[in-house]
């Protein structure tokens, strides 16, 4: 589905963002990319929508090269960008102007997501707040059925209704033939939602795994005592410690994706030593 | 055939394209329009002979003002979504082919606008005939749209136009000057190597060299137009394609 090869790219007059980068995504996943600010993930996401073109190396999106830009291919990816841009006219000439465009938009699904995220359907598009034009855009984008969704930080500037919302929505119009990509930092919007995890810092994949795979391997507990010895990687909170060691008895623990995003950001290596074949 | 992607090409989203171009525009452009149509109504009602009636009431240095003036200002920034930070993706990412965006465009600033002219220079004709005949009691002209002068100010326009398509799609910001500015560069760049030519190759004095300028200014103006305008609409292509934010 999604196949980046020895990818390399820079923005003029930077330092190289990313210097060989593999990375290949099975299709039917929810995957969550995660990083620190400046790590690469909004890059990533114009790399692989067309956006922007990588100085070396190959891309293949759907068996499709996404640099191409051809109507097929942009009608069969949905870029969600973090800075919106919605034209000066209201939501149901938007729908009646660009809903033609992509052949698989379901007029029934963008009803029922607006109805679910609230959305002001009468309003002109420019004068709604930025919370509405994102909930606006995401039924839209949820509408569309594009087999790839990409999402660059979805739930920045929605209230906590709307989060909650998202991830709602996010599931039912999920299906085995598409394949979601969201960036964020805010990783506690992704809990569960995604059942792949992918960090990137500094421009590299440091961590690549689904969260079947990091629920059997690690453990996410909290304890009153300093476990450090024991711990791959441990936090000190109110009254104790937030706790992340190996799965030693398998016992399924509820994978806590901040926790995580820090132990991988503070030692990737140590991390990714419990799964078999390390960062894939 | 692979460079143009036209297997790419489809009649429906072409006027799909169009048709989102002209509603979000719809606002600037029925401003203009009724701009020009009031200003040229009023200019014209005023030109009006007391004595006799005009028997053309065309006004063909208005006619060029709006044509090239407005068509190449409104050319020049055809492509201003690519240069908008938050337009540039919506406009890249929208399920249409390159060639279709480009065609789209194309129509709309060189056919479109130069049938949206002629409308308003019609209608003005139109009512100012209408006005002539209630106040005089005569009959002037009304305009010709097909007349052998205008045919040749269409052609010179799709001549401008193509070099002020690419313009805007190559330049990042003021456009219209910028362009101006390099035609005008390189026409000086053009004549430059064109009279050191004669004169060191040829041994043709300036005087002399400027008149076999003038002398093969069809051929060379023939010439010119079958390599720029194909020239620039590539170039203009490929520079879209490339395009990214």
């Amino acid at each position: 589905m999604l196949n980046l090869n020895k990818i390399c790219f820079q923005y003029h007059g930077k330092p190289w963002l990313f210097s060989d980068l593999d990375w290949q995504l099975p299709g039917g996943k929810i995957c969550g990319l995660l990083g620190k600010n400046g790590a690469g993930k909004s890059t990533m996401l114009k790399l692989i929508s067309g956006l922007l073109f990588p100085q070396e190396g190959t891309s293949e999106v759907l068996g499709r090269d996404p640099q191409q830009r051809t109507a097929a291919s942009l009608a069969d990816i949905f870029y969600l960008t973090e800075e919106l841009w919605l034209p000066g006219i209201t939501a149901k000439k938007y729908l009646e102007l660009f809903a033609p465009f992509y052949p698989q938009f379901s007029h029934e699904n963008f009803k029922t997501n607006c109805q679910e995220l609230e959305v002001d359907l009468k309003s002109n598009l420019h004068e709604i707040s930025y919370g509405q034009k994102k909930k606006f855009l995401l039924a839209f984008a949820l509408a569309t059925n594009c087999k790839i969704l990409l999402l660059d930080e979805p739930t920045n500037g929605l209230d906590i209704p709307g989060k909650s919302q998202f991830r709602k929505l996010a599931i039912a119009n999920f299906t085995e033939d598409k394949t979601f990509i969201i960036a964020t930092h805010q990783v506690h919007d992704l809990e569960n939602l995604i059942d792949t995890v992918v960090m990137l810092d500094q421009g590299k994949i440091i961590f690549h795994q689904s969260t079947e795979e990091i629920a059997k391997q690690l453990s996410f507990v909290e304890s009153a005592s300093d476990m450090s010895n024991a711990a791959l990687y441990q936090e000190k909170v109110f009254g104790g410690y937030r706790i992340i060691s190996p799965n030693k008895n398998k016992a399924e623990t509820q994978v806590d994706l901040e926790l995580l995003f820090k132990a991988v950001l503070a030692d990737a290596d140590r991390i990714n030593q419990g799964f078999q074949g390390g960062a894939k | 055939m692979s460079i143009l992607n036209l297997g790419q090409f489809s009649w429906r989203r072409l006027g799909l394209f169009i048709k989102s171009d002209l509603v979000l525009n719809a606002p600037k452009i029925f401003t203009l329009t009724i701009t020009v149509f009031v200003a040229l109504l009023f200019y014209s009602l005023f030109s009006i002979s007391p004595i006799g009636s005009q028997v053309d009431n065309f006004h063909p240095d208005l006619f060029v003002f709006a044509l090239f003036g407005g068509g190449l200002w409104f050319t020049s920034h055809s492509f201003a979504d690519l240069n908008h930070h938050e337009r540039s993706s919506f406009f890249l990412l929208l399920p249409a082919s390159n060639v279709e965006k480009l065609v789209g465009r194309w129509l709309l600033t060189s056919l479109g606008y130069i049938m949206g002219v002629i409308s308003v220079f019609y209608l003005v004709s139109f009512l100012t005939a209408a006005f002539t005949w209630l106040i005089i009691g005569d009959i002037s002209v009304i305009f010709r749209p097909l007349h052998q002068d205008l045919i040749r100010y269409f052609s010179i326009y799709m001549f401008f136009h193509s070099v002020f398509l690419l313009g805007a799609i190559y330049f990042k910001s003021s456009n219209f000057s910028k362009t101006i500015l390099y035609m005008c560069a390189l026409v000086l760049v053009f004549f430059f190597v064109a009279f050191i030519v004669f004169m060191s190759l040829l041994g043709i004095h300036l005087i002399e060299g400027w008149q076999v300028l003038s002398f093969y200014s069809g051929v060379i103006g023939l010439i010119s137009a079958i390599v720029i305008v194909p020239g620039a609409w590539l170039t203009t292509y490929l520079r879209l394609c490339e395009s990214g934010v």
